[in-house]
C-alpha cells in the first residue's frame, strides 16, 4: 500500500519538478534536431536517429537522474520523515527506481514514435529492415536503461558528494550505453538480440538493485 | 492508546559508538505517559543520537529501548504508527507545496481520504500556517518550515511526540505558540520528548528533565527535584518600602555567604549551600524586624535550570 503511495509521489515529483517534461519533450525534439544538424543524414530514417539517441543518451539520463536525486535526498535528510512512518527502506529505493525507469522509457518510446511519424510523413512507411533494427535498438535500449537505473540507485546510495554521484552516473551510464550498443555485433548469430536484452534486463538489474537495497538497509542515514 | 500500566518510553543501558567516538554510554531513563520530557545538553552530547535510536533511524546500538512496552528493534513499523517525529535537520523536495507534502505524509501514516482534508486543515491551523497551504515549501521562511515540520508530525495524532530542537529558528511569539501546543498535547495525554538549548523553554513546559553530557545521562527528574537536589545555594530577595531603612549587616548571620544590594530598597542574600532554609528564614525575618525595616516582599529564589545545567555540564 505504502509502496503505491511512494511511487505515485515520485511520479508526481518528476512531473512537478519539470524533469518529466524535459525528458518527454526533450528526447523527441533532440531526434528532430540531430537529424536536421547531421550533414550526412539525408535519406537516413528518423527512426535510426531516435534509436541512436536513446541508446547513447537514455542510460546516461537515467543513471545521472537517479544517482543525483538519491544522493541529494540523502544529504538533505529527506528520507528521515519517510522512514519514521510505516515505510520500508527498500520501498523508497524501488519507488524511485520505477518512477525514473518509467519516465525514461516513456521518453524513449516518444522519441521512437516521433521518429516513426516523421519517417511516415517524409519517406512513407518504414521498411521491414528499418523496423527490425528499430526493434533491436529499442529492446537493447530498454535493457540498457533498466541497468543504468539500477546502477544509478547504487551510485546514489554510495556517494555522499553530489558531484561525485553525477560523475559516477555519467561514467556508468555512458559506458553502459556504449557497451549495450556494441552487443549486437558481439553476439553470435544464433542469439536473438531482443531475447538477450530481455534476459539481462531480468537478471542484471534486479541483482544490482538487491545489492543496493542491502547496502541501503545497513547504511546509517 | 498506550497501555496505562507501563511507561511510554524506556531506555535501558543504551550505548552507541560511531567508530572510536562513544556517542552514548549506558543511558537509562523512563518517560511516564503523558509527561513532557525535556532533554538538554551541550552540542555533541548525544541528544540527537538518543532521539534517532528512539524513532528507529539508528538501529545498530547496544541496550534496549521500549515504546509502550514494544522493543524498537523488533516492532519498528508498529511503533511508527504511534510516533510523531520532528527532526533537527530535514529537507523537503523543492517541488512540494505545503498541502501536497502533508497529504503524502498523512497517507503514509495511515490517514484515510475522508479524514485527510480535516486533519491537514486542523494541523495548519494549529501551527499557524493556514494561509500558505498552496505555497511551495522552497518559498517558506525558516520559521515557517520549522512550523511545517511540527505540522507533519501532528498529522496522525501520535501518542508519542519526539521533537529535536523544536524551538530553533522560531521568533518569541512562535516559540510561545509551540509551548502552548506542547502543553495542550500533554493535557490530552500525549507523551512528549523534546530536546532544546533554550533552557527557559524546558523549564517552562517540561515535567521531567534529563541532562546529558558527553554521552552520559547526568541526572533525570522533575525540574524541582533537579533544582533542589543540586546544592547550589539558595538566594533570598528582600524588598523594603522606599522610605524604610535597609539592613546592611547581614554578614553577621553565619548562614549567609554574602549580601548583594540590587537597588536602594532591594537586597539579595546568598545563603550558604548547606543551610536549612526553614531555620534560616525566621532568623532573617527577625533581624529585619528588629532593625525597623518595612518589609514589602520576601522571596526565596531557587537556582534556575540554567544555573543547574551549567553546574552539571560546565563543571563550575
Amino acid at each position: 500500500m505504502n509502496f503505491n503511495i511512494l511511487l505515485l509521489d515520485e511520479m508526481s515529483g518528476f512531473y512537478k519538478s519539470k524533469a518529466m517534461v524535459a525528458l518527454w519533450i526533450g528526447l523527441p525534439v533532440m531526434t528532430v534536431i540531430l537529424h536536421a544538424l547531421q550533414p550526412n543524414a539525408e535519406g537516413v530514417p528518423f527512426l535510426f536517429i531516435a534509436g541512436l539517441l536513446v541508446s547513447s543518451m537514455g542510460g546516461i539520463i537515467a543513471c545521472v537522474t537517479l544517482s543525483t536525486s538519491i544522493c541529494s535526498d540523502m544529504n538533505n535528510h529527506v528520507y528521515d520523515l519517510f522512514l519514521i512512518r510505516p515505510v520500508r527502506k527498500s520501498s523508497l529505493l524501488l519507488a524511485k527506481f520505477l518512477a525514473v525507469l518509467t519516465c525514461v522509457l516513456i521518453a524513449a518510446a516518444l522519441a521512437f514514435l516521433a521518429g516513426y511519424l516523421l519517417d511516415y510523413w517524409t519517406i512513407g512507411v518504414s521498411s521491414d529492415v528499418v523496423l527490425q533494427d528499430t526493434l533491436n535498438a529499442l529492446s537493447l535500449g530498454i535493457a540498457g536503461i533498466s541497468i543504468a537505473c539500477a546502477l544509478g540507485v547504487l551510485i546514489g546510495i554510495t556517494f555522499r558528494s553530489l558531484s561525485l554521484a553525477a560523475i559516477g552516473g555519467i561514467y556508468a551510464g555512458g559506458q553502459l550505453s556504449a557497451i549495450i550498443t556494441l552487443i549486437p555485433t558481439l553476439l553470435p548469430e544464433w542469439i536473438n538480440p531482443e531475447l538477450f536484452a530481455l534476459l539481462i534486463c531480468i537478471v542484471v538489474a534486479p541483482v544490482i538493485l538487491a545489492v543496493s537495497i542491502i547496502i541501503f538497509e545497513r547504511r546509517q542515514l | 492508546m498506550f497501555t496505562l500500566s507501563q511507561p511510554a518510553v524506556v531506555f535501558n543501558s543504551v550505548s552507541k559508538a560511531f567508530g572510536s567516538t562513544q556517542a552514548l554510554e549506558n543511558v537509562s531513563f523512563e518517560i511516564p505517559q503523558g509527561s513532557v520530557f525535556g532533554y538538554i545538553g551541550p552540542n555533541g552530547a548525544g541528544k540527537t543520537t538518543t532521539i534517532k535510536i528512539l524513532v528507529g533511524l539508528i538501529q545498530d546500538f547496544d541496550g534496549e529501548v521500549l515504546v509502550d512496552g514494544q522493543n524498537v528493534s523488533n516492532e519498528r513499523l508498529n511503533i511508527h504508527r504511534m510516533l510523531g517525529y520532528l527532526p533537527q535537520e530535514v529537507g523537503f523536495q523543492e517541488w512540494r507545496t505545503v498541502r501536497q507534502m502533508l497529504i503524502t505524509f498523512g497517507r503514509l501514516s495511515g490517514l484515510s481520504h475522508s479524514e485527510m482534508d480535516t486533519r491537514v486543515n486542523e494541523v495548519l491551523e494549529t501551527v499557524g500556517l493556514p494561509d500558505v497551504e498552496n505555497r511551495k515549501i522552497a518559498h517558506l521562511s525558516g520559521g515557517m518550515k520549522q512550523k511545517l515540520h511540527l505540522a507533519q508530525c501532528l498529522l496522525h495524532q501520535p501518542e508519542l511526540l519526539v521533537l529535536d530542537e523544536p524551538m530553533s529558528g522560531l521568533d518569541p511569539a512562535s516559540r510561545h505558540q509551540v509551548r502552548l501546543i506542547i502543553r495542550n498535547l500533554c493535557q490530552k495525554g500525549v507523551t512528549v520528548l523534546f530536546s532544546s538549548h533554550i533552557l527557559s523553554d524546558v523549564q517552562d513546559i517540561a515535567t521531567q528533565v534529563g541532562i546529558l553530557n558527553n554521552g552520559q545521562l547526568l541526572v533525570v527528574g522533575t525540574p524541582d527535584q533537579i533544582q533542589s537536589h543540586f546544592q547550589l545555594g539558595n538566594d533570598i530577595e528582600i524588598v523594603v518600602a522606599e522610605d524604610s531603612p535597609i539592613c546592611k549587616n547581614f554578614a553577621e548571620l553565619p548562614t549567609i555567604e554574602s549580601a548583594e544590594e540590587l537597588s536602594f530598597n532591594r537586597i539579595l542574600l546568598h545563603l550558604k549551600p548547606e543551610v536549612d532554609i526553614d531555620r534560616v528564614i525566621p532568623n532573617i525575618l527577625e533581624k529585619l524586624i528588629s532593625e525597623g525595616c518595612k518589609l514589602r516582599s520576601f522571596n526565596l529564589v531557587r537556582p534556575s535550570l540554567e544555573e543547574v545545567y551549567l553546574k552539571y555540564v560546565g563543571g563550575f
